[in-house]
């Protein structure tokens, strides 16, 4: 992994058109600013990875049958 | 494009729901989903008798199917607000040119539904395009939504 230090509102970029700064910085918290193409999806990294773990857990396993729906429905 | 996923979490040979119908229409995910970031074209396919369900499915890799719902079902995402970055990588510039799904999954030991209604689809069916978005900053959402159904037979979140 690449380390760099940054204070407040020095900037690292990344290739041409990606800029990540640093806004403030207090109390074990960093705020940062991003500039990225609007077209480049930027997430926070945990919950990036919760969606991953809950698409994955969303996957109609194979024992599924459409039958368990007609259940939920009749509940109504 | 690569057309086969690697991912080891998928299950082989699961073709219950049969082929992904050529007919229908494709939407482009251009990253992908969390989690299958290599898939990249999905089509919604209805289940005929257990409307309004829908299958989400992967048009590269055939044992990925998810259980969706449309979100006009889901009363908490009626009026929350799509960020406009969201919308235009889709070609969109308001919410009422794109359709937005639930993701469903059956909670182990219960069996019970629940909708991810943090993390939703959103598709511009005008120009095939689609994108999952994060709504980590809206209230009353939640990754694990209990589905209930209604009296008159619509599907609710509690």
């Amino acid at each position: 992994m690449l380390v760099l230090t940054r204070k407040c509102d020095e900037s690292i970029r990344i290739g041409n058109n990606i800029i990540v700064k640093v806004l403030e910085s207090s109390s074990g918290h960093v705020k940062l600013g991003i500039e990225a193409p609007r077209k480049i999806p930027v997430h926070r990294e945990e919950i990036y990875q919760r969606i991953q773990e809950e698409n994955k857990a969303s996957l109609v396993p194979e024992d599924f049958t459409p039958d368990i729906l007609k259940n939920i429905l009749k509940k109504g | 494009m690569e057309t086969k996923t690697k991912n080891k979490d998928l299950k082989k040979d699961s073709t219950k729901f049969g082929p992904v119908s050529n007919t229908s229409q494709t939407f482009l995910f251009r990253f992908g989903i969390p989690g299958f970031e290599n898939l990249q074209k999905f089509v919604f396919q209805s289940l005929d008798k257990y409307p309004p369900f829908q299958l989400f499915r992967s048009v590269e890799e055939t044992d990925l199917n998810m259980l969706v719902l449309n979100a006009q079902y889901i009363k908490e995402l009626e009026k929350i607000e799509i960020p406009h970055q969201e919308l235009n990588k889709i070609g969109a510039e308001d919410k009422n040119q794109i359709d937005m799904y639930v993701i469903l999954r059956v909670r182990p030991n219960t069996k019970q539904f629940v909708a991810n209604t943090k993390a939703p689809l959103i598709v511009n069916g005008a120009q095939n395009l689609g994108n999952q978005i994060m709504l980590e900053d809206e209230e009353g959402l939640s990754s694990a939504f209990p589905l209930a159904i209604s009296k008159n037979k619509s599907v609710k979140c509690k």
